[in-house]
């Protein structure tokens, strides 16, 4: 069986990585809202699959590297915890860094200039779209969000985002649907249905 | 993906399309962190290079299953080696003993042959 599986060479593994590695990093953006973090884990992510699972056959890359990615993010996340509950006795850094956020409400105060021609504008409303999507994800529990990204976004199957996540698959159901749920009551707010 | 509404109203969004638009959002990734990114990569490459052996055989694959990959592996092979030494001994000393067996008879029939007594 082992002899009969084509086993991946540094060119496959290379277009592999470069393939996953602008959505790894939005996924670690997601979860961290930190450029550099999100760097770090794409980067660890990186090495982690090649160093271990480099020699593996080319198919079998995007199910061990969605799990490398998850559970690095999942480690980052905990020493961020670890890091903030300590930071937060010194210093009040965490509601600073909420107020230098990007509010995309800002940037819909345009949508009424008709100056703006009709490409851009497109561009400009795709952008603000994309801004309020980027929020309402970033304020799901980190499980749901995993979970809606994995199943939704990466187009896995129900048993391939368990094995991710490392749950059972009703568990993975339960928070796609919190994870739906909470993510169309967000851009309803903001005036985006969800069909 | 045209999410633009037709009198200024956002068309309702699906999953797909949601999926889409994050997809899209990849490409909107400035230069600097593509750049970080596709070092990133290389890092991993060259870690990938490096961790390879350089004299590995080629058919090294295909006898690969023969290799031990857990202690208990490890303990079976070696009762197996053990058990056939055992054996391969054995044999050998019970060989000896039955020409030895052979050469006594031969000598207490006075039955040995001609070659035995010419030097």
């Amino acid at each position: 069986m082992r002899g009969a599986t084509k086993l991946a060479n540094p060119t496959e593994l290379s277009q592999f990585l470069s393939t996953v590695e602008r959505r790894a990093y939005k996924q670690a953006m997601y979860a961290m809202r930190n450029e550099h973090t999100a760097l770090d884990i794409v980067q660890d992510a990186m090495i982690k699959l090649a160093e271990k699972y480099g020699d593996k056959p080319a198919a079998e890359f995007p199910m061990l590297f969605q799990r490398i990615l998850q559970n690095t993010i999942r480690d980052y996340h905990r020493r961020q915890k670890v890091r903030n509950a300590w930071s937060t006795l010194f210093s009040s850094l965490a509601p600073k860094n909420e107020s230098e956020e990007y509010d995309p409400l800002d940037s819909l105060k345009d949508d009424e200039n008709q100056s703006v021609p009709a490409t851009p504008e497109d561009s400009l409303q795709q952008r603000q779209t994309i801004a309020l999507i980027e929020q309402a994800l970033g304020k799901l529990s980190s499980r749901q969000r995993e979970a809606f990204l994995l199943r939704y976004w990466e187009g896995m199957d129900t048993a391939e985002t368990a094995a991710a996540m490392g749950c059972t698959e009703g568990s993975v159901k339960v928070h796609c649907s919190r994870a739906a749920h909470a993510l169309a009551e967000s851009l309803k707010a903001k005036g985006v249905n969800i069909s | 993906m045209n999410t633009r509404p037709q009198n200024n109203e956002r068309q309702p969004l699906t999953m797909e399309s949601i999926a889409k638009l994050l997809t899209c959002a990849t490409q909107q990734l400035d230069t600097n962190t593509v750049d970080a990114l596709r070092r990133a990569r290389n890092v991993a490459l060259e870690r990938q290079l490096q961790k390879k052996p350089a004299f590995a055989l080629s058919a090294g694959h295909g006898a690969h299953w023969l290799i031990p990959h857990s202690t208990h592996q490890w303990v079976a092979a070696i009762i197996l080696f053990v058990a056939v030494l055992f054996g391969g001994v054995n044999y050998w000393q019970h060989t000896q003993e039955h020409d030895m067996a052979h050469l006594d008879i031969a000598i207490l029939t006075d039955d040995m042959p001609l070659e035995v007594f010419v030097d």
